[in-house]
């Protein structure tokens, strides 16, 4: 009789016995530790984890699910030993196995790995949040209890009559989500290691023992991170495209690489609320401009010469406006669904869009006499439009 | 699993040991310009030949020549697992493959041409 220890492996469960467990750990520990520069580790991790499963997969079948010590090392033999320096040239790297002994399936705590390497990023965090996830990568980034930060959070937003509301808002849109492990490790400043891969998977394995609903949520997963690649390599097109006419993008956090595209995030979340603005200020110009033309027959004081039918310069002007506004539309949308294609994003944007709109007619009718007279006249210019709509090329 | 060859090519096996390995990123771009693989059909199609070699080896090897942008990959479906990366040539990689070809080509001709 020998013990058995149940692994996840890349997410599916194996059971292997104890020497072939240990034997196993060791391999990969070997890995991590020779693929330490690599920046890609996790993912190289990842794929020899699916590739160990896939061989130890072979030795099962309906009437034996246990993966022997002997098969282990005829496995680990198989794969060969990890080619730290991946220049597939000459690496002849000293063994050594770090700290063979890991607390299973103990999550670390956060701030207790050591800073080196680690790339601490604040993010918003979706999970356990309230609102839209703010306190929370606060509380992750500072490494605090998420309490605190709200307590803190309502405070201000009381000391400084409502004003740090805002700030939340703007937060909300400027700060990226954290949807990746690697971004959620980044958010609370972890090491994204293979261990804690591993120990992670192991935690999970316990909600996902049923293989169905695994390869469901999996499924699930990737169409999710299909979608959201496309809609990444559609950003960083344009991004490509900002490069060209406007030069170096802001490098705000120094030269990681990923920075660029946390800054593109960061600039679609600011995008959105100032296209949403200029938006509404232009929305508000045409209709202020096509009430003139038909009460007037006039635009800022340029009369319409009397060859030309008001109804084509109507569409002048909706042709102008047109031409103004859409690139703003779409700075709008990249900033809506570049990096978060999310619905309820979408719906702060329109409602941003509409509370801009109201509150520009309120400024103007309450500061600019003409537009009071015509707001107050509206009723007879629009009955003035229907009776002109009606009998077209009658001037009203 | 790397094939144990008859004992008088061990030693030419063991000589030559650096120029395999330093031509596997050459034979992996080859095999992936001809069609869309995934690393098992990598490690079957080097399998038996001189050039045998291991998971251990191309993992690392690929996620280089992924980072240098010579080889990309796609996650697709498969019927008896989970998904798999399977990896193709950019345009970067399309080139240096070019570049390598041409030079493994000068080599040979130095090669046959010396001696004779």
């Amino acid at each position: 009789m020998r013990p058995v220890i149940t692994i996840s492996l890349n997410g599916n469960s194996y059971q292997l016995e104890q020497g072939g467990y240990d034997a196993l750990q060791a391999y990969l520990a070997t890995a991590e530790a020779r693929l330490a520069d690599n920046p890609d580790k996790a993912e190289v991790l990842a794929d020899l984890e699916q590739a160990i499963a896939e061989k130890c997969g072979r030795f099962l079948n309906p009437h034996k699910n246990v993966v022997t010590a002997e098969e282990v090392e005829q496995v680990i033999r198989e794969m060969g030993p990890v080619d730290g320096s991946g220049s597939g040239a000459g690496s002849s790297q000293a063994d050594g196995p770090p700290g063979a002994e890991h607390p299973h399936g103990t999550e670390q705590p956060a701030g207790t790995k050591g800073p080196a390497g680690a790339h601490k990023r604040l993010y918003q965090i979706r999970e356990g949040a309230m609102l839209s996830g703010v306190c929370n990568g606060l509380a992750a980034y500072f490494n605090i209890d998420v309490t605190i930060v709200r307590v803190i959070f309502v405070a201000l937003a009381i000391l400084t009559w409502g004003a740090w509301i805002l700030a939340y808002i703007v937060m909300m849109f400027v700060i990226p989500y954290a949807h990746t492990s690697e971004q959620h490790a980044a958010a609370h400043g972890w090491q994204f290691n293979a261990q804690e891969l591993i120990d992670r998977a192991k935690e999970h394995y316990a909600q996902f023992k049923d293989g169905a609903q695994w390869r469901r949520r999996w499924r699930e997963q990737r169409r999710f991170w299909r979608f959201q690649q496309r809609q990444w390599r559609a950003q960083s097109r344009h991004w490509r495209q900002w490069h060209r006419t406007l030069g170096d993008p802001p490098q705000w956090w120094g030269p990681h690489p990923d920075d660029a595209n946390y800054a593109a995030q960061i600039l679609g979340g600011l995008l959105i609320p100032i296209a949403a603005v200029l938006g509404a200020l232009l929305f508000v110009a045409l209709v202020l401009a096509i009430g003139s033309l038909v009460t007037t027959h006039a635009v800022l004081g340029w009369t319409l010469p009397p060859h030309i039918p008001l109804w084509a310069a109507i569409v002048i002007l909706i042709v102008l406006y047109q031409a103004v506004a859409s690139p703003l539309h779409f700075a709008h949308r990249m900033g809506r669904y570049g990096p978060y294609g999310y619905g309820w994003l979408a719906l702060w944007g329109s409602l941003a869009w509409t509370g801009c709109v109201i509150a520009l007619v309120w400024l103007a009718w309450q500061h600019w006499p003409e537009v009071q007279s015509f707001l107050e006249h509206l009723p007879q210019s629009l009955h003035g439009i229907s009776s002109w709509w009606r009998q077209p090329g009658t001037p009203v | 699993m790397t094939p144990s060859p008859p004992s008088d090519l061990a030693s030419a096996n063991e000589k030559f040991g650096p120029i395999r390995k330093g031509l596997l990123e050459f034979l992996i771009l080859k095999i992936v310009d001809a069609d869309k693989v995934y690393v098992a059909d990598m490690l079957r199609r080097l399998g038996g030949t001189e050039f045998a070699t291991q998971e251990g080896t191309l993992y690392p090897l690929l996620s280089r020549m992924r980072r240098e942008g010579l080889v990309d990959y796609e996650w697709k479906e498969s019927n008896e697992g989970p998904p798999r990366k399977y990896y193709e040539l950019t345009p970067k990689g399309r080139r240096h493959l070019g570049e390598l070809a041409d030079y493994w080509n000068a080599i040979n001709r130095t090669i046959e041409g010396l001696g004779r």
